[in-house]
């Protein structure tokens, strides 16, 4: 029924000399640019007495709208609760992405990029997320890749997941599908997640190589 | 007794109400919070609703327009919902822009919209490329407690479900418009979505 | 001693490390990784890093982090920013500015006040760096003598590394140093918050360090051993 053909994950890790960490990260068509910086300094207005404040900023390519706010509530709500806040508090670390490319899984590459750039970082965190969007197109086939006509999209998900307890830490759908197709999405994104997170692993251990 | 034990151990006077399957308030975990709804209140707008889950309160008023179709989509009207969360309805909330919250609601409203297809923009049209409704559908948080996406959800569901919009008579030959506002129609809503918010609690049970 | 040290694997934030092999329970832990309550003979992962072990009982994470988080006793080095009475603000690099009494100087009293500027860098130590306060720093000892600690002229030169670079330098067997040694003369202040201040005779000499550093950054210690060795 599914296809199991994933889009391909490339990435560049410390790809910014002047944030703590960074990285770009194409999955598929869609490439990201996420940086991390922190724990800094924070604003007055947004100081948190017992824990790190975590900050989001996306930037998409076109002009800003309120979408965008959209996505950093969700991107912050999963930074939220993947870092270990409470180890800095009156501090805030942020979190910034911008959009290189959309090529349909916008949102899954974000959450990607962002667990790249904080693992780079070397912030603390509590677990590492992975994001996978599974697409349900207008002939109830699910795939991993957009299909090539947006209007033949009938729904997207995209569940993030946690690597430790492999529990569900956000999921974001579009479009309109029954419960069972939910359920099964769920599943073909829960197989797909470790293959994101065996990625992680590879990418950040290639970045850490010395030059011998 | 109680108000105290909840502020000296707030884990534990919750823990004891869920052991027994039973919250706080006396309510069934699968119970929502006593709901009114009351539907018209704002003579002025074109539909309007206010409603109440609980303490938290909503109300929402809808705005009609005429207005020229997007050049890519001739045939469809709009619906622009915005969510306002003034600093009236919750100490938190800071006057000024709309705060990222605020922003992040009337996207989540947009997106249901959008993917439940209850309004078919379609019907807002009235002449292909020329004329069209746009629905402006306010809403303001009155009291802020909890549930925020549930009350506004129904709160924007049994606004547009009142909405009456006047017959237009337009002449494309002549580019007139004449709005006749004793013969009103209702706005057709397909569907009726629904949300429900809930927690985890010390994740062993659903609450 | 630095033989003893074993890279154990590669680890991710979350993962568990659960042969631990120090005895009789007491483990001391370095960045990167935190005690579970629940299970008391493992640890679990919180930065991406290679686990180093030294026996008999520490455990740490090494990766290539830039940003410095204060930790009491450590010697850094730090930029004036601010000038309030008594206090000073001093930028080491972490998320708050450290603070820094002028009263903290050796023979420094109320009425003699050391001659320190906005944007001078000073080399000192963490006498307090709990996550709740400011960071407190000190340029004397606990005999109220300065040592290597203070104010550091102005014709020096300031450059940022990362941290894994200082943990190497610092340690007195590097052979990096004493290549450079061998090449002309220098000072050099490596603060543990990435900060280096450095002073040499001629701005190419200068240059040359910084271009070392640089590239030392990205190269595995045997390979920089190799290089230096290789400088005869």
């Amino acid at each position: 029924m599914a296809s199991s053909e994933f889009p391909q994950l490339k990435c560049e890790l410390g790809v910014l000399s002047k944030s703590d960490g960074s990285a770009a990260l194409a999955e598929g068509e869609s490439v990201m640019l996420a940086s991390v910086c922190g724990p800094i300094e924070v604003k007055l207005q947004k100081l948190l007495t017992d824990k790190t404040s975590v900050e989001c900023c996306y930037r998409s390519k076109a002009a800003e709208g309120i979408q965008d706010r959209f996505r950093e509530t969700i991107l912050k709500n999963i930074c939220e609760t993947a870092l270990m806040a409470s180890l800095h508090p009156r501090s805030s670390i942020l979190v910034n992405l911008q959009e290189m490319q959309n090529g349909g899984q916008l949102l899954s590459c974000a959450v990607n990029a962002a667990c790249l750039a904080c693992l780079n970082a070397g912030v603390d965190m509590k677990f590492t997320f992975a994001a996978v969007s599974c697409f349900l197109n207008k002939f109830e086939e699910f795939s991993f890749v957009p299909p090539i006509n947006e209007n033949e999209v009938k729904a997207l998900f995209v569940l993030v997941f946690n690597s430790t307890t492999g529990s569900i830490i956000a999921s974001h759908t579009e479009g309109s599908f029954t419960t069972e197709q939910f359920q099964h999405g769920l599943k073909l994104c829960r197989e797909q997640s470790q293959f994101v997170f065996k990625f992680f692993k590879e990418s950040v251990i290639n970045f850490d190589k010395d030059i011998e | 007794m109680a108000e105290v034990y909840k502020s000296l151990n707030p884990l534990k006077y919750y823990r004891d109400y869920y052991s027994h399957d039973i919250r706080p308030d006396g309510r069934e975990f699968s119970d929502i919070r006593p709901t009114i709804i009351n539907v018209g209140s704002i003579k002025t707008a074109d539909g309007s609703a206010i409603v109440k889950i609980g303490k938290t309160c909503v109300t929402c008023g809808v705005k009609a327009e005429l207005c020229q179709p997007k050049p890519s989509m001739p045939d469809q009207g709009f619906l622009v919902p915005n969510v306002e969360l003034p600093p009236l309805c919750y100490s938190k909330f800071k006057s000024g822009p709309p705060s990222d919250q605020a922003q992040t609601l009337t996207q989540l409203l947009a997106d249901i919209i959008e993917n439940s297809k209850c309004v078919n923009l379609e019907d807002l049209c009235i002449l292909s490329d020329k004329l069209c409704w746009c629905l402006y559908a306010d809403l303001i948080c009155i009291n802020y407690d909890g549930s925020i996406v549930d009350a506004c959800l129904i709160a924007l569901i049994a606004c547009l479900k009142s909405v009456t919009l006047p017959q237009i008579d337009y002449n494309p030959a002549l580019e007139v418009k004449q709005v006749n506002l004793q013969i009103r129609r209702p706005l057709k809503v397909n569907f009726t979505p629904v949300a429900v918010t809930f927690a985890i609690f010390d994740e062993l049970n659903i609450y | 001693m630095t033989n003893s040290i074993t890279v154990v694997d590669y680890f991710l934030p979350g993962e568990e490390i659960t042969d631990i092999k120090s005895k009789e329970r007491q483990t001391i832990i370095g960045p990167g990784l935190q005690r579970d309550k629940n299970k008391p003979n493992s640890l679990v992962v919180t930065q991406a890093g290679r686990l180093h072990f030294r026996a008999p009982n520490t455990y740490w994470i090494e990766n290539r982090k830039t940003r410095y988080v204060p930790k009491r006793g450590d010697l850094v080095v730090g930029i004036i920013t601010k000038k309030s009475g008594d206090v000073l603000k001093v930028d080491i690099g972490s998320a708050e500015l450290a603070n820094l009494s002028t009263l903290a100087f050796e023979g420094a009293t109320k009425k003699m006040k050391p001659e320190v500027e906005i944007g001078d860098i000073v080399y000192a130590k963490l006498l307090n760096a709990y996550k709740d306060m400011e960071p407190e720093l000190v340029c004397v000892d606990q005999y109220y003598k300065a040592g290597p600690l203070g104010v550091l002229t102005n014709d020096g030169f300031l450059i940022n590394v990362n941290l894994k670079l200082v943990y190497f330098l610092l340690n007195v067997s590097n052979p990096l140093l004493g290549t450079l040694t061998k090449k002309f003369p220098y000072e050099i202040v490596i603060g543990l918050n990435g900060k280096v201040w450095m002073k040499a005779n001629k701005a190419k000499d200068i240059l040359t360090m910084c271009r070392v550093f640089e590239a030392s950054e990205n190269h595995s210690e045997k390979s920089i051993s190799d290089t230096c060795r290789g400088q005869k």
